[in-house]
């Protein structure tokens, strides 16, 4: 059940009206309900992972926070993670080793005759295991007190509105408010939910899904397609997944706060960073706190010189760029994000200016510059392969043929861009994602018209899923 | 506050509005069929009302038979070339029983067939039909839900509602508004009676072995007959036959010789084809008609199969005389009755 469709519209106004009318713990077991149901949506017999995954963290973090001693608390750790990872693991990444174990076997000559499973990749594996995982090492840190309240800590894995997309919600910022009454439902809260909901929409239907078929089929004849057109195909993939993802981001937060959550930002306006080290502190937040705090720090962070931190950066975003995908594209787009920031780390200067700041005039260069590696990194995280991605580079570096301006493209991509370009400016300088909420009323009258006419001018086509529901 | 929202809010949705209806009579309408060919078709058909004869085979029909020059030989006076192109027998199974049985409840049925349509193994026939079985068109004949009908709807209040297809393509729009047409919209090369004129001035060319290559890999590919491309005519058969209509199939003409060339088996494949096009008729014990004289002889020709003109007429021209002698009188029979679901067993 996909965000942008009228099952989710339904489940969420059904789920909404029977939440109000009942107390905390029936709540929770509306809330758990109707997130199986979304889940299954999919293909329930993959509930029962999620099931797995649940009860083990469940069962482990109560052992670990009633042991003392540090051997039985780190073998429990232990469990988890190998269940966790092991699930993980098997259904993403079995075939994608095996595979390149053969290939690597037949170029050294040597037949390798292994068993080929077909394995389904359950939608969500990726974050759900990722926040249970979260609550199982907090526990293990003592950084937070294990719950013995299964329907509470059942709901903080399945909560559909972040179930399969994100953000990545640690437990000790999550689960208490599962565990606590609800506030009551304000009408500010209301109305910034909506808009959430709103905006999200606008950039999924609108941005994203507008941009998508001709991205699709660019990077399909990216052998033959001109220089121009292949340009403007990264720049609307580069429009395309920022769209989409943190339109779900913004959905998820905004449904979220509809019972009552407060979801963390996941986004906040990356493409307006002045260099790729604020580019991670805006980019799929939930997703690089995780990895800074339960990869890179115990790796050793920064704390033991700069070839290890360098070492570090470099293994957290290698690793980061496989939990996107089975795929070496995906390493190779991580490891260049590694680059990127071992390079800043090299040569950046002290700055008194936050990430979050409003960007001045003097700080376009920078942006744009910052845009632009990232967007080169897109076409590896884009193509479904590296000879695609060498067509896609290869195209643009040689300024290969153009068969003239590509206006089919161009007249998607620059008013989606203006479109990103205003809500992320509005957003940044009211330092808040409802923004738009301070605006003149006149002036929020204009945007919602705009935006709603957009959404119907795109909405009711093939539904496209979610890109980030596929890690 | 909430009326200066509700003001704002308003301002924009009625000039959206209103360019929309500005617009609107400049470009053409919504598209509810998989593709701009259908759409006219199916706007045609419901224009024609009932035919006596009517034309079902790909683009090579659609192009070569004008029941103009049938009608001029015969008694079938009113006709319509239902001939879909880029389609296959499969897809014109599913498409006569949608409209052309019900709507134009013809007395003479003529399935052209060209050894381009019958390839099991094109893997252009179930890209066809996923395209057409679910078109809102096809499903608003059955009752079902489509977003393109619930624009339908929506759509007798909002203009913009209405075109908003035609508007996510806003270079589209440009381009028609300046030049009259575009790449995929409308092209009026269709008579009234349903036939293409896209070829009709061509003058034979031998392919490149681009093109050949083109066809070998793509509408000839893995060449095999027999299989469902041929139970879905013997299906289209039955079902007109059960209505009492008459059933005439056409053995297209063709350019064997080069054609051969991108067979997987050259001239034994070409051979397999006819085989199998004798045995409908003995089959069904239905009328097959060739016009082998035709075949091999560039003058009629626009490309591998398709006819240009002069070909048009001379096919056209002959196949009325044939039908004539084989159908002096007329017969009693039934229109279609549009099933009531709109999945066809026996599909791929």
């Amino acid at each position: 059940m996909a965000f942008n469709s009228v099952q989710y519209a339904v489940l969420l106004v059904v789920v909404f009206g029977l939440y109000r009318l009942l107390r905390r713990r029936e709540q929770n077991l509306l809330l758990l309900v109707a997130s199986y149901v979304f889940y299954g949506f999919w293909d329930w017999r993959f509930l029962s992972l999620l099931w797995i995954s649940t009860l083990v963290d469940f069962a482990v973090g109560k052992r670990i926070g009633s042991s003392k001693d540090p051997l039985v608390r780190k073998r429990l750790l232990q469990v988890s993670m190998a269940v966790n990872l092991g699930i993980l693991g098997f259904f993403k990444y079995f075939g994608f080793f095996a595979d390149s174990a053969r290939e690597l076997l037949e170029t050294l000559g040597i037949q390798a005759d292994f068993v080929t499973l077909h394995i389904v990749l359950p939608v969500g594996i990726s974050f759900y295991t990722f926040q249970t995982m979260s609550y199982t090492i907090d526990v293990y840190r003592r950084e937070l007190e294990p719950t013995d309240n299964l329907l509470s800590f059942a709901v903080f894995v399945a909560f559909f509105p972040q179930l399969v997309a994100g953000p990545i919600e640690r437990a000790k910022r999550l689960l208490p408010q599962f565990l606590a009454d609800r506030p009551k439902l304000t009408g500010a809260d209301l109305s910034s939910g909506l808009l959430l909901i709103f905006i999200g929409l606008f950039k999924k239907v609108v941005i994203a899904d507008a941009l998508a078929p001709f991205v699709q089929e660019t990077f399909e004849t990216a052998g033959t397609a001109g220089w121009m057109q292949l340009l403007v195909a990264v720049y609307a993939f580069s429009l395309q997944i920022y769209g989409d993802f943190s339109g779900y981001s913004s959905i998820a937060r905004g449904s979220a706060r509809l019972f009552g959550f407060d979801l963390m930002v996941n986004f906040n306006q990356p493409y307006l960073s002045r260099n790729i080290t604020q580019f991670w502190r805006t980019w799929h937040i939930s997703l690089s706190t995780w990895l800074r705090d339960y990869l890179y720090i115990p790796l050793g962070g920064s704390r033991k010189g700069a070839v290890a931190t360098q070492r570090n950066l470099m293994v957290t975003m290698l690793l980061g760029g496989l939990w996107h995908g089975a795929a070496w594209t995906f390493v190779v787009w991580g490891g260049l994000h590694g680059l990127y920031l071992v390079i800043h780390r090299r040569f950046r200067g002290r700055s008194e200016r936050s990430e979050t700041d409003p960007p001045r005039w003097a700080d376009v260069p920078a942006v744009l510059l910052t845009f632009h590696l990232v967007a080169l990194s897109w076409v590896f995280f884009r193509a479904d392969s590296f000879a695609q991605a060498w067509d896609v580079l290869t195209g643009i570096a040689t300024a290969r043929h153009a068969d003239g301006i590509p206006y089919g493209g161009l007249v998607l991509v620059v008013p989606a861009g203006l479109a990103v370009l205003f809500v992320d400016l509005v957003q940044r300088r009211t330092r808040r994602h409802e923004g738009l909420l301070q605006l003149p009323a006149f002036a929020q009258g204009l945007v919602y018209g705009a935006f709603f006419m957009a959404i119907v001018l795109f909405s009711g086509q093939e539904v496209v899923p979610f890109l980030y529901f596929q890690f | 506050m909430r009326r200066s929202l509700t003001l704002g809010f308003l301002v924009v949705v009625l000039l959206l509005e209103g360019g929309a209806r500005l617009l609107a009579p400049h470009i053409p309408g919504q598209l509810l069929w998989d593709n701009q060919f259908t759409q006219d078709k199916a706007d045609q058909i419901d224009r024609a009302g009932q035919v006596d004869v009517v034309f079902i085979g790909s683009s090579v029909v659609n192009a070569g038979i004008d029941s103009g020059f049938v009608g001029e030989e015969s008694r079938f006076s009113s006709g319509y070339n239902a001939a879909i192109p880029s389609t296959t027998p499969s897809t014109w199974r599913v498409w006569s029983r949608d409209l052309v049985w019900p709507d134009l409840c013809p007395e003479v049925v003529v399935i052209g067939i060209s050894i381009r349509d019958y390839n099991d193994a094109n893997p252009g026939i179930s890209y066809d039909l996923r395209e057409y079985l679910p078109s809102a068109g096809r499903l608003g004949l059955y009752g079902q839900f489509s977003w393109a009908s619930l624009e339908q709807q929506v759509g007798r209040f909002s203009t913009f509602v209405r075109i908003r297809s035609r508007l996510r393509e806003p270079e589209n729009v440009a381009r028609y508004l300046v030049w009259g047409r575009t790449a995929g919209w409308p092209v009026t090369v269709l008579t009234e009676e349903g036939r293409f004129q896209g070829f009709d001035n061509n003058v034979y060319q031998v392919p490149t072995q681009a093109g050949l290559d083109q066809l070998a890999e793509g509408a000839f590919v893995n060449f095999s007959v027999g299989g469902m491309e041929d139970r879905a005519v013997r299906a289209m058969i039955e079902d007109a036959t059960d209505l009492g209509m008459r059933v005439v199939v056409v053995r297209m003409p063709t350019l064997n010789e080069e054609l051969s060339v991108v067979l997987p088996d050259e001239m034994a494949d070409v051979l397999a084809f006819e085989e199998v096009i004798d045995q409908l008729g003995a089959d069904y014990n239905i009328p097959i008609l060739r016009y082998a004289d035709m075949d091999d002889d560039r003058q009629f020709f626009s490309d591998l199969y398709h006819l240009n003109l002069s070909g048009t007429e001379l096919l056209s021209r002959r196949l009325g005389s044939d039908l004539q002698r084989l159908f002096p009188e007329p017969a009693e029979h039934r229109c279609g009755i549009r099933p009531e679901e709109p999945e066809v067993a026996g599909l791929p």
